[in-house]
């Protein structure tokens, strides 16, 4: 089925990497694509490039990869037709995650007090 | 939501590294004072992370550990003060820190313990401080909330504790820890448990700890390549992580004083160096291939922006770097060393750049200053160019280096060119095909050769070991060389971590059971109108499998069956060390003998759990196998002190098994079918007359506890010396005998010869 992607972008700087999908939102696509952000699958991205002229009965037999790209879907939007698919990854650029582990009651209780 | 943003060609000079952040002025971060009061941990938070591993006397990381129970007690005659403290080390497992390596101030002084998992020592916390008979004593005033306990899941803890005369002022000094070796975690480079200094072990233990990215966007193989650009370049992690961060800020800027970039390709991160490389991983000085040149023939129209390092960035400056000197055996301070170009920036300005929290070598320190001049002085702009699509798509990606040579039309007959060598920074690529690449200069000499990376590679620091500046090692009460671990102490529930209900949490009573709530996942009460919103997942990985556990010993065999791992890959076995964690590879079997991996537990493996790990072929990782699968794991297989109902055969006739001596014993005897002796012990034909069998102790124990053999038959093989000392029966004394040490066919009747 048709769809639409964005650019994909690599980049050594923080941030900014994500991808985004347009697609139908038809039954099939709905039921997987809620599936896929409910269970964190992986969504693979690849874009071919070909010359069609004058192959128009069959897809082309060599195509060229120019880009790929592996994510989640980290946002899933869109209307009663269309789906808009955020692609990337849950590395936040804001907010403290590590040390991964904190002091908690569980822990040590009810600690030294001084 | 997202907003989205531009990305200015202008800010690339501070995202890559060549405009530094603003400076900041502060004390060293490895300069704590020795003696300032004892710190207690607050709930809330980080639990400190000490990461660290001493290669060569060099590395590890001197910590101050804070409290999180404490007892209090006086001499009611002396007024004499106890002072016994809990403490958190690190989160995981460390090694047994030795007695030399603990501290209160200064000194080595006290009585330590150090568990894992589990709470240190088993006093009770309180303070106990009462009245003393001590004329003109000291009023001890200690905290009076001295802490409940806790699980102190995965955590390495201490206990520690000391006495202190009347009046002083030293019982609340902080203690310290010099960490040799930090948190155990599985090694990238050698795929071995134990304790690390590469920083991408660091980063990838905090990526997985997080949780926010998951395994698939781990680019393994360019980790890889990172952790070994860090090895074979002596850039080391020796530090403690107890401050709140971001991770991915963290990871990029840490990962620039290793001189890695982070990058993220294809969706999958990965760490990228700074400087081009040799295929042995040290920094290339030699000339730079460059992969791709584009030209006129690419550019798109206004696909050309270059924007120049602007002044402020270009001034030749000194830094001041800071990094730890951190002596064998002794407390490791902070050493600052300048490192400039000759003759310039003599009196600044200064910048100081802080690696004293994790870098113990000063050569670290300076290559990581000499990037930064050479980026300074060398990198004069960044560029962004939009070309149309092209085999390059594929090809180039980030941190390649490619030359873009374009004609300028500037005279007639005298075109000039704009040819310059650049690092690919950033690249976009459309689907309407152009393809955006944003670029940062990437200065070469007349030979092709990097000038950073040359730079980078010549500098050295003056490697001048400054004195500690200490004479006076008296206040020391343990001794500065004795290597004999801390006692491995402590208690996994303490009884006044006393039951006060509530529900779940922690799987008990105590804190643990007061202080967690868990929600009862939502059972299955019919279809409803919809489904689930959360159903399970029908792609779920494959999880651990429980082929074999419990209790085994010497001798013994396990299996793994192909019908119960059945794809084609590997199993491997490794011994992980009951106490220390530490993971060893026994063998690695790709093939299946008779339908079963199989792997015979010998003497060797005696103090260590066995555990067997499965992975499947999968040729699109980097080492050809897919996520591993534990498939079994042995208690900690013991010193074979195993009772065994023994038989052996007193015939002197081997093919008469009639005969025979029942016994109980630690150990198996059984009977040689191809060797014979006489009762002199001379060889003999084991159908020749006179000829006697000999047998062989399987399984003969080495260690001397045996006194867990209570009840016996007949003739008992076990030590003498060992008897004696146990609580057995006279009986049994009497009749034990010496256990024969040699594992061959030579232990043989004498009797009626």
């Amino acid at each position: 089925m048709p769809f639409t992607v964005n650019g994909i972008t690599e980049t050594s700087a923080a941030g900014g990497q994500d991808l985004t999908v347009e697609i139908p939102a038809t039954n099939s696509v709905v039921s997987e694509v809620e599936a896929a952000i409910n269970n964190s699958r992986f969504v693979e991205i690849q874009i071919f490039e070909f010359n069609s002229t004058g192959n128009q009965s069959a897809p082309q037999s060599t195509q060229t990869l120019i880009a790929e790209f592996t994510g989640q879907i980290q946002g899933l939007s869109g209307n009663f037709t269309r789906l808009e698919l955020e692609l990337g990854s849950a590395l936040a650029p804001v907010g403290a995650q590590v040390p991964p582990r904190k002091y908690n009651s569980f822990l040590i209780g009810a600690p030294l007090r001084k | 939501m997202t907003i989205r943003i531009a990305d200015p060609l202008g800010l690339l000079a501070a995202q890559n590294g060549v405009s530094d952040g603003p400076a900041v002025e502060a004390a060293a971060a490895a300069a704590d004072s020795l003696n300032s009061a004892q710190m207690a941990a607050s709930i809330g938070e980080p639990v400190p992370i000490v990461f660290c591993r001493q290669v060569s006397s060099n590395g590890g990381i001197f910590v101050s550990p804070k409290a999180t129970e404490a007892r209090y007690e006086n001499a009611e005659s002396t007024n004499v003060l106890t002072v016994s403290l809990m403490l958190v080390l690190s989160e995981g497992s460390l090694a047994t820190v030795p007695i030399k390596d603990v501290f209160q101030g200064a000194c080595r002084k006290g009585t330590w313990a150090q568990t894992y998992d589990r709470r240190a020592g088993t006093w009770t916390p309180g303070n106990n401080i009462g009245s003393t008979t001590l004329s003109g004593a000291t009023i001890w005033d200690c905290p009076q909330y001295c802490g409940t306990s806790g699980r102190y899941d995965n955590m390495t803890t201490l206990s520690y504790i000391n006495t202190f005369d009347d009046a002083d002022t030293r019982w609340d000094n902080q203690v310290h820890v010099f960490v040799r070796n930090g948190m155990q975690v599985t090694r990238i480079l050698d795929d071995s448990l134990g304790p690390s200094n590469n920083f991408i072990d660091l980063a990838l233990y905090l990526i997985r700890q997080s949780s926010q990215i998951a395994e698939t966007l781990i680019d393994t193989t360019g980790m890889t390549a990172a952790a070994n650009f860090t090895n074979a370049n002596s850039f080391f992690f020796n530090g403690q992580f107890s401050e709140s961060s971001n991770l991915e800020e963290w990871l990029t800027a840490t990962g620039d004083y290793f001189l890695l970039r982070l990058i993220q390709s294809k969706g999958k991160y990965s760490f990228k160096p700074r400087v081009p490389v040799n295929a042995n991983h040290t920094i290339n000085t030699g000339k730079i291939d460059f992969d791709f040149t584009f030209t006129e023939e690419h550019l798109l129209p206004d696909g050309f922006e270059i924007e120049y390092v602007p002044l402020p960035d270009r001034q030749d400056i000194a830094y001041d770097m800071v990094w730890r000197q951190q002596p064998d055996a002794d407390i490791g301070f902070p050493r600052s060393t300048q490192v400039k170009y000759v003759d310039l920036a003599d009196s600044g300005p200064y910048e100081q750049h802080d690696l004293s929290a994790f870098c113990a070598y000063e050569d670290h320190a300076v290559k990581v200053a000499a990037y930064k001049l050479a980026r300074r002085k060398y990198v004069t702009h960044t560029l962004r160019i939009t070309v149309r699509s092209g085999t390059y798509n594929s090809s180039l990606g980030i941190g390649d280096i490619c030359r873009v040579r374009l004609r300028r039309e500037t005279a007639v007959g005298n075109p000039g060119f704009h040819d310059y060598i650049y690092e690919i920074e950033r690249i976009e690529k459309t689907t309407g095909g152009a393809c955006v690449f944003t670029l940062t200069h990437f200065p070469i000499d007349s030979q092709q050769r990097s000038l950073v990376a040359r730079t980078v590679a010549a500098a050295s620091g003056p490697g001048v070991t400054i004195d500690v500046g200490r004479t006076d090692f008296s206040c020391d009460e343990n001794s500065a060389t004795d290597d004999t671990g801390l006692a491995n102490q402590g208690v996994d529930y303490p009884a006044f971590d006393a039951p006060t209900g509530g529900s779940g949490g922690g799987g008990g009573g105590g804190a643990g059971g007061a202080t967690g709530t868990e929600l009862d996942a939502p059972e299955d009460e019919g279809e409803p109108i919809e489904p689930p919103d959360n159903p399970e997942d029908s792609l779920e990985e494959t999880q651990d499998l429980e082929l074999f556990s419990g209790e085994h010993d010497p001798g013994d065999e396990l299996n793994v069956s192909t019908n119960d791992f059945s794809c084609v890959g590997q199993v491997q076995w490794f011994k992980v060390d009951k106490n220390t964690g530490e993971r060893e590879l026994i063998s690695t079997q790709t093939e299946a003998i008779n339908g079963n991996y199989t792997l015979q537990i010998t003497v060797d493996t005696i103090d260590h759990e066995i555990v067997a790990i499965g992975r499947c072929s999968d040729p699109s990782t980097a080492s050809g196998f897919g996520a591993p699968i534990e498939l079994g794991r042995t208690d900690p297989i013991p010193t074979n002190t195993r009772v065994y109902n023994n038989f052996i055969q007193t015939s002197s006739d081997p093919d008469d098994t009639s005969e025979q001596l029942s016994y109980q014993g630690p150990a198996e005897i059984e009977i040689s079918t191809v060797k014979c002796l006489s009762c002199n012990g001379q060889t003999k034909n084991c159908s020749e007359s006179g000829a006697r069998p000999t047998y062989r102790i399987k399984n003969k124990y080495s260690q001397t506890n045996t006194c867990q053999v209570t009840v016996h038959s007949g003739l008992p093989f076990t030590d003498k010396v060992a008897a004696e000392s146990c609580n057995v029966s006279q009986n049994w004394k009497d009749t034990a005998i010496d256990i024969p040490t040699l594992q061959s066919y030579e232990l043989f009747r004498t009797d009626s010869c």
